[in-house]
């Protein structure tokens, strides 16, 4: 029934309540109106008269100021604490001592604490109400720990010895100290700080002379004389406070076994019942009220409970699904990963987009309830995706094929290379180039693509949700062929690539003083207008250390030690330009130094394998010079 | 010339309702009032309680006329120790199943024309809507608007906030 209260008002215009303030003139009418602030204070009296227990007054007092100051802060409106400890189930609470007021008295017993020990929150009752001091902490000083050298030392208790009571006879009087007495040691037992305060304190005055000390009696004394109506009430509450533990965990136990029974009544599980909004509400209300869950009470919301409960199902299917599919996702991404680290030439990969547009990865994406279990290395998936792979690449070699020129083209011959795979198939995709040319994008210069890196192209220069939606066609390719026929071999030959990888480092460019693969050729012969390259005669030393300009140009964080590092050298300045000019002593530079230093010096803006090497060892620096 | 066993009311909205005097009679303010004027065929205005919230109180006194003796029984209401945890019963739990609004403007109608029973009733409703509830859930119950500032209402959660502070 409750939850049907929560409806709001049909009719277009209320009628005014009772006591309600007027609107201004000309002021625009309020979103809602709260009724409940609106209720003259005898009514409202009268509502919580039937609260049973000071927690709800609190509860209500600490929702809004005005109830605040209505019900915490103003005295005419003791008489509904008071009435409401009158009615506290299973017992009384004691009237408080003086140095409360009726909501902080509310507060210290209904509030939940932090154990100092455990600094876990607890809504149980204090174990020591003088102390303040939780079940933990009270059940070790039962024990007589009081040393808890692994544990703050804040937590500690003090036991006060014979010699100590002799030593300083008034403390006792006035320090607030244990109330709950261990049967072997009845001694007094007061908080460590307290007590070290206290010892402070009293040296102090001590010290300040005759005035300080009778000032310091007096105010010790008005403590002392309180003393004995708070121990009185720290009693009465400890016995208060076992019969309402006792009640609230007796509530506890009947209450979940209502949820239980109701939920197995109804054939659904306990935990969907209790995350049900109407009954989560009902049991903790119930529970906080300490009052049993009725069938009354579940009776008013029983047409609830059958849609909240398929809702909350529904909620946490999909979110076992979502869960399940971003596990999928991220399988597929790193199996990806895995077969693209491969490295091996037979091994062209789609790049991922195109990864995942298989047929078998977007069942396995797609995860049937069935397929959980399933992962795409075993062996009867991982033969599908193999051949699903390798359709997908006998489709990419074929319209690469066609770029080339070579449409529906068939090796009639085994000493002929397939033209994707000859030394002259270099790639360049159209719509990275049209993004360079007209400078809208910033267009990685990518230089002309193998088969391979042509299979993988991402047009990176693209929003990332259109990169993802892209399909990936050899239709956006045409051919680049810059490859120079400095090997002494033919595009045709199908030992072109062996050739032109045992050619090593040996290709010099005219037009700088570098040195490179045949592969790079490619590349580089974009920086300059007119390029020619020679053989030089042996490979360039020190040797070049192919991919680590890509690997370093990725920053990253495991990257960015590697960069940091003082050890790159910039070949250009090392090499004399001609034969005449001598060389310059190498200088070490980190990797971002190194990038500032090529767009400066040399007007490089994207660094090359073949434009710098790294110094391994610091010795080397010597020999070199 | 009307029945001399029932009256008219008049809301404040205008609404005319011709009621057994019987039932009219669980109303304190309206029994004073009879017994002031006496014999006669006067509609009874109720200027403070508009038809809808009127026909609702009267539904709740036709209901209840019946019980209406207990009233006139010993002042039960000065007992201030008396257990106030009846249970509501079913019609009456029914009778304010209504929206939020309604059922203050009864409350608040009833306490006007002073029927006990239904304020009882009222306020005991209210009582079971925010007993075991924590200031959050209140607010949300009854839309009250929580005007504390972050700093205030840090200091409400924080424990035994008011412990100790006269």
């Amino acid at each position: 029934m409750e939850h049907e209260h929560k409806r709001r008002k049909q009719s277009p215009s209320p009628p005014p309540v009772e006591d309600a303030p007027d609107a201004p003139d000309g002021a625009a009418a309020p979103l809602h109106k709260c009724y409940m602030t609106l209720l003259p204070l005898e009514l409202l009296a009268e509502v919580l008269s039937y609260l049973p227990s000071p927690r709800d007054i609190l509860a209500i007092a600490r929702t809004s100021k005005h109830f605040c100051a209505v019900l915490a802060n103003n005295k005419a409106t003791d008489f509904i604490w008071r009435q409401a400890r009158a009615r506290c189930q299973p017992q009384p609470i004691p009237d408080p001592t003086p140095d409360f007021t009726e909501a902080s008295y509310a507060a210290f017993l209904f509030d939940s604490k932090t154990c100092e020990v455990c600094q876990k929150r607890t809504k149980e009752m204090y174990h020591s109400f003088a102390l303040r001091a939780s079940e933990v902490l009270g059940e070790l000083a039962m024990w007589n720990i009081m040393s808890l050298q692994d544990l703050r030392s804040a937590t500690a208790l003090h036991r006060v010895t014979p010699q100590e009571e002799v030593e300083y006879p008034e403390f006792v009087h006035w320090l607030p100290q244990l109330e709950r007495r261990n049967v072997y040691d009845m001694g007094v037992k007061v908080r460590e700080d307290d007590w070290l305060q206290a010892v402070d304190e009293y040296k102090k005055v001590h010290h300040l002379g005759e005035e300080a000390v009778a000032a310091y009696v007096k105010e010790k004394q008005a403590l002392a004389d309180l003393m004995p109506a708070k121990r009185d009430l720290c009693i009465q509450l400890i016995r208060w406070g076992r019969s309402y533990e006792a009640r609230r965990k007796e509530v506890l136990r009947l209450n979940h076994a209502k949820a239980t029974s109701l939920a197995q009544l109804q054939g659904w599980q306990p935990r969907d019942l209790l995350q049900a909004p109407s009954y989560r509400l009902l049991h903790h209300s119930r529970n906080r009220s300490l009052e049993p869950v009725t069938d009354e009470d579940i009776y008013a919301i029983r047409g609830l409970l059958d849609a909240e409960i398929a809702a909350h199902r529904e909620r946490k299917l999909h979110r076992e699904q979502e869960k399940a599919q971003q596990i999928r996702l991220k399988q597929v991404r790193s199996e990806w990963d895995h077969m693209h680290t491969r490295e091996l030439p037979a091994h062209v990969l789609p790049n991922l987009q195109e990864f995942r547009k298989l047929s078998v990865v977007k069942i396995y994406e797609a995860g049937p309830s069935g397929s959980e279990q399933h992962t795409l290395r075993d062996p009867f998936v991982s033969s599908v995706l193999a051949e699903n792979l390798e359709q997908w690449r006998e489709a990419a070699r074929a319209g690469l094929a066609a770029v080339l020129g070579f449409p529906g083209w068939k090796n009639l011959s085994r000493r002929r290379l397939h033209p994707v795979d000859r030394l002259t198939a270099r790639f360049r995709c159209t719509r990275c180039d049209a993004a360079a040319s007209s400078g809208s994008k910033k267009v990685p210069e990518d230089g002309g693509m193998d088969f391979a890196r042509a299979c993988e192209h991402v047009c990176t220069h693209l929003p990332k949700k259109r990169r993802n939606k892209e399909k990936w066609s050899a239709d956006r390719f045409v051919p680049d062929q810059r490859v120079l026929s400095l090997c002494g071999t033919t595009p045709e030959d199908v030992d072109s690539i062996r050739i032109a990888d045992e050619l090593g480092d040996r290709v010099q460019c005219q037009s700088c003083p570098c040195i490179m693969d045949v592969r790079s050729v490619d590349r580089h012969c974009k920086r300059h207008v007119d390029c020619s390259f020679t053989l030089a005669n042996g490979p360039v030393e020190p040797p070049i250390e192919h991919g680590l300009a890509k690997k370093l140009l990725k920053v990253s964080r495991d990257t960015t030690p590697e960069r940091d590092q003082k050890v790159f050298v910039c070949r250009h300045c090392t090499k004399p330009h001609s034969s005449t000019s001598e060389p310059h002593p190498p200088r070490l530079m980190t990797f971002n130094g190194l990038i500032s230093h090529m767009k400066e010096k040399h007007l490089i803006l994207l660094l090359a394998d073949e434009d710098f090497y790294r110094q391994k060892a610091a010795g080397a620096i010597d020999d070199l010079a | 010339m009307g029945d001399s066993n029932r009256l008219t009311l008049v809301a404040s909205d205008g609404g005319k309702f011709v009621v057994d005097k019987e039932v009219v009679q669980m109303s304190v303010l309206l029994k004073n009032m009879i017994e002031d004027l006496g014999e006669t065929d006067e509609s009874i205005p109720i200027p403070n309680v508009t038809s809808p919230v009127l026909t609702k109180v009267i539904e709740f006194c036709e209901n209840h006329r019946t019980d209406a003796a207990r009233t006139d029984g010993p002042n039960v209401d000065g007992d201030d120790a008396r257990m106030r945890t009846a249970v509501v019963s079913d019609w009456d739990r029914q009778f304010f199943d209504v929206d939020q609004d309604l059922m203050f403007e009864i409350i608040v109608a009833a306490n006007y024309l002073d029927i006990k029973s239904l304020v009882d009733v009222g306020c005991k409703v209210v009582a079971d809507m925010i007993k075991g509830k924590s200031p959050q859930e209140i607010r949300d119950l009854f839309d009250i608007v929580n005007d504390f500032s972050p700093e205030e209402e840090a200091a409400l959660r924080k424990e035994n906030e008011w412990a100790n502070d006269r």
